[in-house]
C-alpha cells in the first residue's frame, strides 16, 4: 500500500501596499474572509508590523516568525509567519501551520 | 484609532505571559508554561476621547539571547522589561538588555517593571528600588498596578 503524501497545512497570501488582499489561497481560511477589509483590520499581529515592512528593503527578507499564535479565530493554533517582498513590491504572507512541532516541543 | 506594538520581554519566568494575560483578558494561572515564539493579542482603551490599540508581544526567551530575532523588535514603539522581585537573578542581564534594545530601538519607550509584588516584602521593594529604580511594581496575580502601567504607556503613546 502505497503512503499518503502529508499535505501541509498552509495559506498563501500577497497583501497590496493598503494591506488589502490580492491572492489568498490555502487549506487554513476561505479567502472570503480577507475580501471585506484589509489584513491589517482583521490580524493584530499584521496591524502591528505592516508598515514596518514595507520600509524594509528586498535584502531584509524573508522575516520569519516561527512560532505565532495569534489568538485569532481564523489562527486558532501556532503557525509560522513568513513575509517576503514579491518583485511588485507587494508583501507576500506564507502561514504554515505549526501545531505538531509546538506539541512535540511542549512535551 | 490609533495602534501601538508593545514588546514583553524579561528572563525567563519573571511573569511576561501573566502580565499579558492579566492585562489582555483580567485573568491568571499559578501553572508556570514556558512561551515558545510569540503570542501577540490587543486591547484598546480610550483616553481622555482618543481611542488607542497597544498590541501586546509576549516574545520567548531573553533579548541577550541570539535566540530572539531582531523581526520580533519591528515596528515596537513600547518595551516592558519584567523582572522578578523574588528572583534578584533575573536582574543579571538587565542593564545589557537595556543596552541592546536602546541600540536596536533607539528612541523607543522603556518600562522597567518588578514583578510578583505579592511574594515579597516592603522591605525587598524598597531594596529593590535603589538596586533596579524600576518604573513601576506589579502583581499579575493580584492585577495590582497592571491596568496603570498600561494606561501609562498608552497615555505616553498618544501625546
Amino acid at each position: 500500500m502505497k503512503a499518503e503524501p502529508i499535505v501541509p497545512i498552509q495559506q498563501q497570501i500577497v497583501l497590496d501596499r493598503k494591506g488589502f488582499t490580492i491572492h489568498c489561497a490555502g487549506n487554513i481560511f476561505s479567502p472570503d474572509a480577507l475580501s471585506k477589509a484589509p489584513a491589517t483590520v482583521i490580524f493584530p499581529f499584521i496591524e502591528s508590523i505592516f508598515s514596518s515592512l514595507l520600509q524594509l528593503s528586498h535584502q531584509d527578507f524573508p522575516i520569519i516568525y516561527p512560532f505565532v499564535n495569534g489568538n485569532h479565530p481564523l489562527l486558532p493554533g501556532y503557525y509560522e509567519f513568513r513575509f517576503e517582498l514579491n518583485e511588485n513590491q507587494q508583501i507576500s504572507w506564507t502561514i504554515t501551520g505549526k501545531d505538531i512541532e509546538y506539541f512535540a516541543l511542549r512535551t | 484609532m490609533i495602534s501601538k506594538k508593545v514588546v514583553l520581554t524579561g528572563s525567563f519566568g519573571v511573569g511576561k505571559t501573566s502580565l499579558f494575560n492579566r492585562f489582555i483578558s483580567n485573568t491568571f494561572s499559578d501553572k508556570y508554561l514556558t512561551t515558545i515564539g510569540v503570542k501577540v493579542d490587543k486591547k484598546s482603551m480610550t483616553i481622555e476621547g482618543e481611542e488607542i490599540s497597544l498590541i501586546l508581544w509576549d516574545i520567548a526567551g531573553e533579548v541577550s539571547q541570539e535566540k530572539v530575532p531582531k523581526s520580533y523588535f519591528l515596528g515596537t514603539s513600547a518595551i516592558i522589561y519584567i523582572f522578578d522581585l523574588s528572583s534578584p537573578t533575573t536582574l543579571k542581564n538587565m542593564q545589557a538588555d537595556l543596552r541592546l534594545l536602546n541600540n536596536l530601538l533607539p528612541g523607543v519607550l522603556i518600562r522597567k517593571v518588578g514583578n510578583k509584588q505579592d511574594l515579597v516584602t516592603e522591605d525587598v521593594i524598597q531594596q529593590m528600588k535603589k538596586k533596579a529604580n524600576p518604573d513601576t511594581f506589579t502583581s499579575a496575580k493580584t492585577g495590582e498596578n497592571v491596568e496603570e502601567l498600561f494606561l501609562d504607556i498608552a497615555k505616553f503613546l498618544i501625546s
